[in-house]
């Protein structure tokens, strides 16, 4: 019985001892990242039976624990990688409202500054330091337009560096999980199923750094971690490590760069939105949608600025009376060809007149033999065309070699550069049109309220400024154009929202209701340029004119930073409530996992105090012993 | 619930971390002296003030073109005085030269006033501003408009009028050109114009030629001019421009008056045997041909015929310098309501400036309501983070370990 005593004592100093192990252990990796706290398991050992019924022969210390649970880590991952996700948009967002500017730094000050160089210009057209002035401010709005733009394009560069080096992390990281999986696969084998704890922790720790890169799932096969990016695409499968890899020069993305995965010997094209979540997912959304936009938004506004002021620039008469020529230009289109064509083409896309320019990017598809341009604001079909190159809309398209199989299909980009070479292309402030060769003239007798505005210059074939036409209006739509002799030139009908009437050149604006029977009449009248400021005016009132889609530019600039900080706004909330989530979660995995030194230190004082109870007993069987040897002697 | 060490650290720090930012938040909107620092703060508040400040600017563009136009309104409105001075005397002149009793000296001291004022109107029609150009040049401001040539003084400015833009919506006329002023100035009055035939032996001179009837008038003008050719005995016969006979009549024996086609003329003296008198409607005449005509009719020798050929010359130069006194006072009249206009605008452009200006304030936060709370709102948050700060080391200072 007494050698029974002293074995059960041992069990219980081992197990104490194992405890004293287990909490110096959970001590020392107190503030190791992604640790488990651990247990010792104990488990009371097999009983003897004796007449007298089984005894308790002590403890068995069956294992090491650690306090892990799936679901709270997995949660805990989610949140990382949703906030991770949030956060690197949100910073992406406030660097791209920073960009775009304030009320101080925004091209709204240069606009503000040109408005009124132009007033000035119209109020003294023949002075040529207001002629200077107004050329100096038409030139640093469009360096404004192009230092804006230039900066974007870093950050669109800053987060292609930013991408490319994501995507080497996330390499690593999957080649690390394939070779945690296996070492421990081998792990369990050497210990016949216990559990490696430390490796596990590490293991966790690697998957959820990649989810923070990336947007991921998990699965277990055996003991192994299967990673697949969102669509379903592997990126390691027990051992094997995919491997991620990305071109910031694709000529066939529309944004530039494309990402590809090897997965064994096979690589295939991911496409937008496949990568989702994560850092890496935060940058190239942000980048395909955020800040592309941005960048068209910034060159529709130049578009429209170019458009407005050379469509007045070219109707009037510069200090030597002659035809003005353009005040600014624009960067020109970008083409992208689809994914998928199997022609040679690559299309040579410019502008041929910015005052014909809408803003609005076009589609050119090749269908049979023909070529089809479809303005893509609308819908509308242009064409089809048997040949290249067509102007269209102020574009020319063309190719610069090859050609387009039938079925292929190129997007044309116009706004997006549209920015980045807004310039001006006079340099003689004499070149600017103060004068007017036509002046509007309308009837005395007119009953309608419909009032005419802005005369200004179209594309035209072959403009003429030197007859006079009369619009006499038939009904309050449709009106028909007389020549100076009274014979009918052409007919047309107004078609609101868009009030327009051209010929020959010229165009203008009408608001109101026309009666009928009420004429308008664009006279051809040259001023004498010393004095004349009738076109100045009409540049100078662009200021306030709606020019750029229904609004002034000022009101579509403050319109762009309204709708990104809307969005940068909205980030920043949730972004916030990700954190709250995110700790809400980590909270509960550490109230799990964590390690709390109070309770250990608890732990250590039990383990101490079971370990001299042991102790104690032990002694006293060795007492017993040593009692009965005397009582033998 | 197991707080885990490591979570108390991190949550205390996370806290004392996100105070000290709302803390940096609040005193760099005070050294900014504005609520607003980016456009993620208030997005429609950003955009707000990007449009309110090119309102603004707009606004302040609009006064500058206000003060502008006012200046030249009003430079021309010196100018329209001082040729309305000159005309007035000429006019003074040409009145006393027609009351008869006119001696030789007389004629020659009228002849030359008129001939200086008539250079001092000419210099005023050629005035030219500050930088060389000319004011009532219409368009063509580099060149002289009024110039001499043998055939008198002739126009060769264009009507061209210069505008100003006062308001969004708003254009005035800032100038006149040189032809509306001084070029085309209706002859006669009320769009009728008389004269007495040149070579005329009778002593009929034209005292008053008038509309009678306005509607028989304007239809039966476009026929014009007529003439009145007088026979024997005080008859006459009327015929229009086409020599169509369109009356006769006989003057009665103190008849001194004839009414045809909605008009009277009224003359003395005794018109000889066929003596002329023509009226129609109004030509277009330039000030300088009538002051020319004035001073042609001046430089006759005083003789019997001649004084009342001069009385009849005289007679349409007075109707003629009035009709263009009128078109001055006109002139002047439109400047003063277009001077109106602009003094409304300037007053309702500067009420407009201080609205937006405290809109732009209150928008972006700068005004001293709010300024006033970040104050307040600064004193909270530094007191929240030394909470924070003092809770931490509180509480960090309490381990089982100190105990064992």
């Amino acid at each position: 019985m007494t050698t029974n005593i002293a074995n059960i004592a041992l069990t219980g100093l081992r197990a104490a001892q194992a405890g004293l192990a287990v909490t110096a252990n959970n001590i020392s990796n107190q503030g190791t990242p992604g640790y488990s706290r651990q247990q010792a398991v104990l488990q009371s050992a097999m009983s003897n039976f004796s007449g007298a019924g089984y005894f308790g022969q002590g403890v068995d210390v069956v294992t090491v624990q650690r306090a892990y649970s799936d679901f709270l880590s997995s949660q805990a991952s989610q949140s990382a990688s949703s906030l991770s996700y949030l956060s690197t948009y949100s910073d992406q967002m406030s660097g791209l409202i920073n960009r775009l500017g304030s009320v101080d730094t925004g091209i709204n000050q240069s606009l503000n500054a040109l408005y009124s160089a132009m007033g000035r210009f119209s109020q003294n057209p023949a002075e040529t330091a207001s002629r200077q002035a107004a050329l100096a401010a038409a030139q640093s709005t469009a360096a404004r337009f192009r230092a804006i733009s230039e900066d974007l394009s870093t950050l669109s560069q800053g987060i292609d560096n930013q991408a490319s080096a994501t995507v080497g992390q996330i390499n690593q990281l999957v080649q690390s999980i394939a070779a945690y999986n296996a070492k421990i696969g081998d792990a369990y084998g050497t210990s016949q199923g216990q559990a490696p704890n430390a490796l596990l922790d590490q293991r966790d720790v690697l998957v959820r750094e990649l989810g923070k890169l990336t947007g991921i799932t998990t699965s277990t096969q055996g003991t192994s971690v299967n990673v697949y990016l969102t669509n379903g695409q592997p990126l390691v499968m027990e051992q094997v490590a995919s491997q991620l890899k990305i071109d910031t020069r694709d000529p066939n993305s529309p944004t530039g760069t494309s990402l590809s995965l090897t997965v064994g010997s096979h690589a295939m094209q991911l496409n937008q939105g496949d990568i989702n979540g994560g850092q890496l997912g935060a940058l190239l959304q942000f980048r395909d949608n955020e800040l592309a936009q941005a960048q068209s938004e910034l060159g529709r506004l130049a578009i429209a600025m170019a458009a407005a002021y050379n469509q007045q620039q070219q109707f009037g008469l510069d200090s030597n009376g002659q035809p003005g020529q353009a005040l600014f230009r624009i960067g020109n289109p970008v083409a992208v060809g689809q994914r998928g064509n199997t022609g040679d083409a690559r299309l040579a896309v410019g502008i041929a007149d910015t005052r014909s320019l809408t803003g609005s990017d076009y589609q050119l598809t090749r269908v049979g033999s023909e070529y089809v341009v479809t303005r893509l604001d609308d819908g509308t079909e242009l064409g089809p065309f048997s040949s290249l190159p067509q102007n269209v809309d102020g574009l020319t398209i063309g190719l610069a070699d090859g050609d387009l199989a039938d079925g292929d299909t190129f997007t044309i980009k116009v706004a997006s550069q549209a920015a980045s070479g807004v310039e001006v292309t006079l340099a003689d402030p004499g070149k600017l049109a103060a004068a007017a060769p036509m002046g509007l003239v309308t009837a005395d007798t007119n009953t309608g309220t419909a009032q005419a505005s802005r005369l200004r210059s179209a594309e035209s074939g072959s403009p003429d400024y030197g007859t006079s036409v009369t619009v006499r209006f038939t009904s309050a739509t449709g009106y028909e154009l007389l020549g100076e002799d009274g014979t009918v030139l052409s007919t047309g009908s107004l078609q609101p929202p868009q009030q327009t009437i051209s010929y020959n050149g010229w165009a203008f604006d009408l608001a109101g209701i026309p009666a009928a029977g009420d004429t308008i009449t664009v006279k051809a009248d040259p001023g004498a340029p010393a004095g004349d400021n009738r076109n100045a005016l009409a540049m100078a009132g662009l200021g306030t004119t709606r020019i750029a889609g229904g609004s002034t530019l000022t009101d579509a600039y403050a319109g762009l930073i309204s709708q990104v900080g809307t969005r940068a706004a909205s980030l920043n909330i949730s972004k916030a409530a990700q954190q709250t989530a995110f700790d809400q979660a980590v909270a509960s995995e550490q109230s799990l996992s964590g390690v709390n030194l109070d309770e250990e230190g608890a732990n250590l004082l039990r383990y101490q105090q079971a370990y001299a109870a042991a102790g104690k007993v032990l002694g006293m069987s060795s007492e017993l012993f040593d009692q009965l040897l005397a009582a033998i002697h | 619930m197991r707080v885990s060490t490591n979570q108390f650290y991190d949550n205390s720090i996370r806290a004392i971390n996100s105070q000290q930012s709302a803390l940096l938040q609040v005193s760099q909107q005070l050294s900014a002296q504005r609520k607003l620092l980016s456009p993620s703060d208030d997005p429609v508040a950003a955009g707000r003030e990007v449009a309110l400040d090119a309102t603004l600017k707009a606004n302040e563009q609009m006064l500058k073109n206000q003060a502008d136009a006012k200046g030249l309104l009003e430079g021309t409105e010196n100018y329209l005085v001082e040729a309305g001075n000159t005309l007035q005397q000429a006019l003074t002149r040409i009145v006393q030269a027609g009351g008869g009793g006119l001696n030789e000296e007389n004629r020659q001291s009228i002849l030359a006033d008129l001939k200086g004022l008539r250079d001092q109107l000419m210099s005023v029609a050629n005035t030219q501003d500050e930088n060389g150009n000319y004011v009532f040049a219409g368009y063509q401001r580099d060149s002289q408009p009024f110039v001499r040539n043998a055939s008198g003084v002739v126009y060769q400015g264009d009507a061209g009028v210069r505008q100003s833009q006062i308001g969004p919506n708003r254009v005035i006329d800032v100038s006149f050109s040189g032809s509306y002023l001084f070029g085309d100035i209706p002859t006669g009055r009320n769009g009728l114009d008389a004269s007495a035939g040149s070579g005329n032996t009778g002593s009929a001179t034209l005292t008053s030629s008038t509309v009678t009837d306005r509607q028989a008038w304007s239809a039966a003008a476009a026929y014009g001019p007529y003439t009145i050719e007088f026979g024997a005995d005080g008859a006459y016969t009327v015929s229009d421009k086409d020599g169509a006979e369109v009356g006769t009549g006989t003057l009665g024996e103190d008849g001194q008056a004839i009414d045809i086609a909605g008009v009277q003329i009224g003359f003395g003296g005794r018109p000889a045997e066929g003596d002329k008198l023509s009226f129609g409607p109004s030509r277009s005449q330039s000030v300088f041909d009538t002051l020319d005509q004035a001073i042609a009719a001046l430089g006759q020798p005083a003789s019997e015929t001649e004084s009342v050929s001069r009385a009849n010359a005289l007679y349409e130069v007075n109707l003629n310098l009035n009709s263009a006194l009128n078109r001055l006072l006109e002139a002047r009249s439109s400047i003063g309501s277009r001077l109106t206009e602009i003094e409304a605008a300037t007053t309702a452009g500067e009420t407009r400036g201080t609205q937006i200006t405290g809109e732009i304030s209150r928008v972006v936060g700068s005004d001293l309501e709010t300024m006033t709370e970040l104050t307040g709102e600064l004193a909270k948050r530094t007191y929240t983070v030394q909470a924070a700060q003092q809770t931490y080391t509180q509480i960090a200072r309490m381990s089982i370990f100190n105990f064992l």
